[in-house]
């Protein structure tokens, strides 16, 4: 009774994977087709392996260009957001009355980020920077930033108060213990953080789209976006420019799987 | 002289956040409602309407479309990504081999971004070359062949269908480690006492992740509220507004028909009903609990 029981939810279990797992085998196996074999043989291995294809995607279709925008956004961004949120997360941390404060960080969890694209439009061309990597960054380090606060508050209130008064004593100022003490050992929450933080700005679309419109300096989603267009006929290049846009987050997140899951669940689950 | 001193270290500190988040955060949601009370194209000057683009938006058609399929979008993310999220990490909760491998393939789909899932699945959904009608045929079900993306009766629910799927893993993976804190010994006696699979899993399992049960709701629905990608990567919302969903309505709106004031007010709008949701759900929930 118990065996049937185990069996028929590793069955259930084993369906539901492979669910999930089918539709990244398709794109992978159809990325080294050609099209006509796409059609006639949608789910074997490729009879020739086509690597030409991402010859192709690569150079015809600027998905390099937009790979390295999108490299140079996200690692901006997640620098600055990481700076600045530890430090005011820090002052959240060890500072006593700080409740309104952190009120008012963690508000921006709450408002749908949709709300900010009107206005961020119009912002940033008054500041001379729409079409800008730097405009973007600011909107990505704003859209992010109340999360890192309100996760990295929490790794920082752990950190024990004994080692930054054993600083003190030895002549450390406030800066040089947040830096040498303090920010080493939240390690682990600011790689939490950073690693949400990318994988937020390299897969954000809308804002990208909206707030950049010049070719040179689009995102490797907006070049995604764009092989609806051109290619749409061609589905093994369409795949093989998808393989390229995921390959990156497959291999992030082999690396930084406990980091990722940790953030994601961060706030749902205590503990 | 050491309190002067922290105050100038905390102020300093926590400015560059302030900063940056009041300017690009908290002002901008200001001007949103302000741009929300007036018509405006973006370019020639700005005319005050007060609640003239509400009223307007009480009497469109388009609008209640896209609000009724954004409800769809809702409550299917209830069922198919809370409901079953948290019926397969039950599920998985229990196995003992092999645990790790279906929590990291189940969560794949999560990290990758929305553009490129939406852009796989209308592959898929090719009526001639894809390898949906492809796969029916094989399986002997050509009836249910359909022009998935063109139909008007298909297309919001083959819209639906990718961010469901892709998020799922997210909601087994939040519940997976909430059931995990359940402690062992509740359930124990719970068996020893005789209870059933479905009496432990109400009455014992449900009550201890109760709190992480709310949050998955109101990041379900939130998160709801928000689509965009899938539906503008697969249809741009077509045909017509069929699979068009609030945040989209709100995007064409505002850039394409260049009615910054009409479109701001519909961002108001999606404000609105989360913060609605959110509170009355929490009531709801604190007067169940009692």
């Amino acid at each position: 009774m118990r065996r049937a029981a185990g069996l028929s939810r590793g069955l259930v279990l084993a369906v539901f994977a492979l669910s999930t797992l089918f539709p990244f085998y398709w794109v992978l196996v159809s990325s080294f087709k050609d099209k006509h074999q796409i059609y006639a043989n949608p789910f074997g291995l490729p009879a020739n392996w086509h690597w030409g294809n991402y010859a192709d995607i690569w150079q015809t279709a600027h998905l390099s260009r937009y790979f390295w925008n999108s490299l140079f956004i996200s690692a901006c961004a997640v620098a600055i957001m990481l700076l600045i949120g530890a430090m005011a997360a820090y002052v959240l941390a060890r500072r006593e009355k700080s409740g309104w404060l952190y009120a008012y960080f963690t508000l921006g969890i709450m408002i749908p980020v949709h709300a900010i694209l009107i206005p961020s439009f119009v912002l940033l061309k008054q500041l001379h920077l729409l079409n800008s990597h730097f405009g973007l960054i600011l909107i990505y380090v704003v859209s992010n930033l109340s999360l890192c606060v309100f996760i990295l508050h929490g790794f920082l209130k752990g950190i024990p108060r004994e080692l930054e008064e054993a600083a003190a004593i030895d002549g450390y100022g406030r800066v040089r213990t947040f830096v040498s003490i303090v920010l080493p050992l939240a390690k682990p929450g600011l790689a939490t953080v950073g690693t949400l933080g990318f994988l937020n700005c390299w897969n954000e679309y809308l804002f990208a789209y909206v707030l950049i419109g010049s070719e040179p300096s689009k995102t490797l989603t907006q070049g995604v976006m764009a092989l609806t267009g051109q290619y749409s006929t061609d589905y093994a290049l369409v795949c093989a420019g998808l393989v390229v846009s995921m390959l990156p987050l497959w291999l992030v997140y082999m690396l930084f799987q406990e980091q990722i899951v940790k953030g994601m669940t961060a706030g749902a689950v205590k503990g | 002289m050491r309190r002067k001193h922290d105050a100038v270290f905390y102020g300093g500190f926590v400015l560059p956040a302030v900063i940056v988040y009041t300017l690009f955060m908290i002002y901008p949601v200001a001007m949103s409602a302000g741009y929300s009370l007036t018509e405006w194209n973006g370019v020639t000057a700005k005319t005050f309407v007060g609640l003239g683009n509400y009223q307007e938006l009480i009497a469109d058609g388009d609008y209640w479309q896209v609000v009724r399929n954004t409800g769809q979008l809702i409550a299917y993310s209830l069922i198919f990504q809370v409901g079953a999220g948290l019926a397969i990490a039950y599920l998985l909760a229990k196995v003992m081999h092999g645990f790790r491998f279906f929590r990291s393939v189940i969560f794949i789909p999560v990290i990758i971004s929305p553009v490129a899932i939406g852009l796989m699945f209308s592959l898929f959904y090719n009526s001639d070359t894809g390898p949906l009608n492809h796969l029916l045929d094989s399986l002997s079900l050509s009836s249910w062949k359909r022009q998935w993306l063109s139909d008007p009766h298909t297309v919001l629910k083959a819209v639906m269908a990718p961010q469901i799927w892709q998020y799922i893993g997210l909601y087994v993976v939040i519940f997976l480690a909430a059931i995990q804190q359940v402690p062992e010994e509740l359930v124990e006696s719970a068996r020893m006492d005789g209870a059933g699979p479905s009496r432990t899993f109400f009455n014992v399992v449900m009550p201890q992740i109760w709190d992480v049960f709310q949050v998955c709701v109101i990041l379900a629905v939130t998160g709801s509220l928000k689509s965009f990608d899938h539906a503008w990567v697969i249809t741009s919302g077509g045909p017509g507004n069929a699979s068009s969903f609030i945040a989209l309505q709100m995007f064409k709106t505002a850039f394409i028909s260049n009615q910054i004031g009409y479109g701001s007010a519909m961002t108001i709008t999606i404000l609105a009903y989360a913060a609605l949701f959110t509170m009355l759900f929490k009531r709801i929930c604190a007067r169940l609990y009692n």
